[in-house]
């Protein structure tokens, strides 16, 4: 299995401007990316219920809020008020010098 | 019988989205209070309760904010019909006044897709004194909520151009992620909250109301 390597940004905007969201098109896919008590975590923002937007809304608990229909996501990408078994997309984010990747397993 | 049928009609065109997505986002059902509850003015969208549904139609119970006056709420009932050329009917009532709006959608060409809604009130009484004011808050209601449609159509129309499936996103090998593999629309859609089977007149409760013991 083959790894997809992308280039998020370099580490200080990242940590001006606390999160970025971008559509990667080697990824097919819109991800936020946010630094949070020294981790990086990347998620996609592709909600698995029907494709709304998703975005952090507690930066405590990092709980993630689909703007179309209300379904949060945990930390983990778990669905918290659903019985329904959907799970949020991460990739996983890493630090090499002054830049910020992500990484995905085709 | 036209001099009691006020129309008001807006035309919109998109790039190259598929007409498929008009019927969506009519009968997705859970997002009104989410996308058309929080306007400044006020007036929005609550809750939309499904009582019945099948591959064609649903009836709902929709409750609507007034506008200036959010605290002030009203009930509807309300019955969209889907027809095979992408196009929904609703049936409903504004204030006890019968409406029927018609919401197309046609690809002009290979890259533009028209929507059209058509609203008409049948207006009697002194309804139709009201003319003018019901064009003007209608106008602006439609407005706002073609507005905030918009991003969910445009948003929609993307990922499901990318493979997305409902209840499952996007596919999980990258090289999936393209356009062979869109998933065909039915109805009735998918719904993971359960408001509309806790009413009493849902289709799923509505055996209690016509046994005996009731």
């Amino acid at each position: 299995m083959s790894s997809i390597i992308i280039e998020v940004c370099d580490l200080d905007d990242l940590k001006k401007k606390k999160s970025i969201t971008r559509y990667y098109e080697d990824l097919k896919d819109e991800v936020t990316t946010y630094l949070k008590y020294g981790a990086f975590t990347s998620f996609s923002t592709v909600c698995p219920h029907m494709g709304g937007y998703v975005s952090l809304v507690d930066d405590v608990s990092e709980i993630k809020r689909c703007k179309w229909h209300g379904r949060e996501f945990s930390k983990g990408g778990e669905v918290l008020n659903s019985k329904a078994k959907i799970c949020l997309t991460h990739y996983e984010t890493y630090v090499r010098g002054d830049k910020v990747f992500i990484s995905y397993d085709r | 019988m036209t001099d009691n049928i006020l129309k008001i009609k807006i035309e919109k065109t998109l790039p190259s989205v598929s007409p498929e997505i008009n019927v969506w986002n009519i009968f997705d059902s859970e997002h009104p209070p989410y996308m058309h509850g929080k306007r400044r003015t006020g007036e929005g969208m609550e809750a939309s309760t499904i009582l019945y549904e099948n591959k064609e139609m649903n009836i709902s119970l929709d409750t609507q904010k007034f506008p200036l006056f959010g605290f002030l709420k009203y009930r509807t009932v309300m019955c969209h019909v889907a027809f095979p050329d992408n196009s929904v009917t609703q049936y409903s009532s504004f204030f006890g006044v019968p409406t029927l709006q018609k919401y197309s959608a046609i690809k002009v060409d290979e890259k533009n897709t028209k929507f059209t809604i058509e609203t008409f009130f049948y207006l009697t009484g002194l309804w139709r004194f009201l003319r003018r004011p019901i064009r003007f808050y209608v106008e602006r209601w439609l407005s706002n909520t073609w507005e905030e449609d918009l991003e969910m159509k445009l948003r929609r129309d993307k990922f499901i151009k990318l493979g997305f499936r409902d209840m499952i996103g996007l596919p999980k090998n990258i090289d999936d992620r393209n356009s062979k593999n869109i998933q065909s629309f039915k109805l009735p859609l998918i719904r993971i909250t359960n408001d509309g089977d806790s009413h009493p007149f849902s289709i799923r409760n509505q055996k209690k109301l016509f046994s005996d013991d009731f």
